[in-house]
């Protein structure tokens, strides 16, 4: 019988959540200003992005707190084992109703291609997004008086980090939004996501706190003896 | 602009990369649904 988990925290939906309304706005906003659509006209958008990245950076701080708090940094650590495994399921065990490779529990709630990438995404893109975008903000145009603090002899390198890894996550939330749908039915990963339950399979996974009630769930393994 | 002219590397690129995603979704999603229906 499969059993109910509680695996997604109220804290990590909300900042999910926040994280992907935040990187939409800012991807959209980002493509006006770069002038590849125009909806709210160049200087909106810029306020715009520059008022959704304080609220981007604001959300870093409390994400960043919480995966260190929790220990939940561990969880994105990446590892070879099982890689070929798990690209073997996606290129071709799907089509066969193959078994996925690795097993979901709240210990180990990512499989390693997830780990992979999402390492790839705190570690490198959103970094880059970040400080490039900053640098952006607080670069002077040098018809503006000279550039101003930063002393960097031209805006194109900055502009073009910043345009590369946008387009790259638009790219990833492509791939992200239809990897979703491939959960234990169409739905059932977006949600988890949503309400913090999923139903897990019947495996003897000692480390998943299966919930007796509705109430708030521990972390629990088989060490834990209470 | 200084710095922000069009740059086609980005600009190819970027839009290849989407392109090749786009691609990628609809080929492995039809690929899904017509296994799936042989299954049943
Ligand atoms: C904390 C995060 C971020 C900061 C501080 C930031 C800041 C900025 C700034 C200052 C600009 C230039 C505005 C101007 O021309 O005056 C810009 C442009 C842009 N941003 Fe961001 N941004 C951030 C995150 C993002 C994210 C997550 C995306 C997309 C997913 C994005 C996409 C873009 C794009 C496409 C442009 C236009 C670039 C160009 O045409 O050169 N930004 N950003």
């Amino acid at each position: 019988m499969p059993k109910t988990v509680y695996i997604y925290k109220a804290f990590e939906r909300f900042w999910h959540w926040t994280q992907a309304l935040l990187i939409f706005f800012l991807a959209a906003i980002g493509f006006e200003i770069h002038g590849s659509i125009s909806f709210f006209g160049y200087e909106n958008a810029v306020k715009y992005h520059n008022t959704a990245s304080y609220a981007f950076i604001i959300l870093i701080f409390f994400a960043v707190f919480w995966h260190l708090t929790t220990g939940e940094w561990k969880q994105y650590i990446p590892t070879l084992t099982n890689i070929k495994a798990e690209l073997n399921f996606y290129l071709t065990g799907i089509f066969k109703n193959a078994p996925h490779p690795t097993k979901k529990t709240i210990l180990s709630k990512l499989n390693p291609l997830q780990k992979l990438v999402y390492f790839g995404l705190k570690i490198l893109v959103i970094p880059v997004m970040v400080v490039s975008g900053i640098l952006y903000m607080f670069y002077r145009y040098p018809h503006q008086g000279g550039i101003v603090g930063l002393k960097i002899e031209s805006l194109e390198p900055i502009a073009v980090i910043h345009t590369a890894g946008a387009f790259l996550l638009i790219a990833f939330i492509l791939m992200h939004l239809y990897l979703m749908t491939t959960g234990t039915t169409l739905t059932s990963n977006l949600k988890a996501m949503l309400t913090g339950y999923e139903e897990l399979g019947d495996e003897k996974n000692s480390d998943i706190a299966v919930l007796k009630d509705s109430g708030q769930s521990e972390v629990k393994n088989s060490n834990d003896k209470n | 602009m200084p710095g922000r002219d069009y740059n086609p590397v980005v600009e190819t690129g970027g839009i290849g990369i989407i392109l090749l995603t786009i691609f990628g979704i609809t080929v492995h999603s039809i690929l899904r649904i017509s296994t799936s229906r042989k299954r049943k």
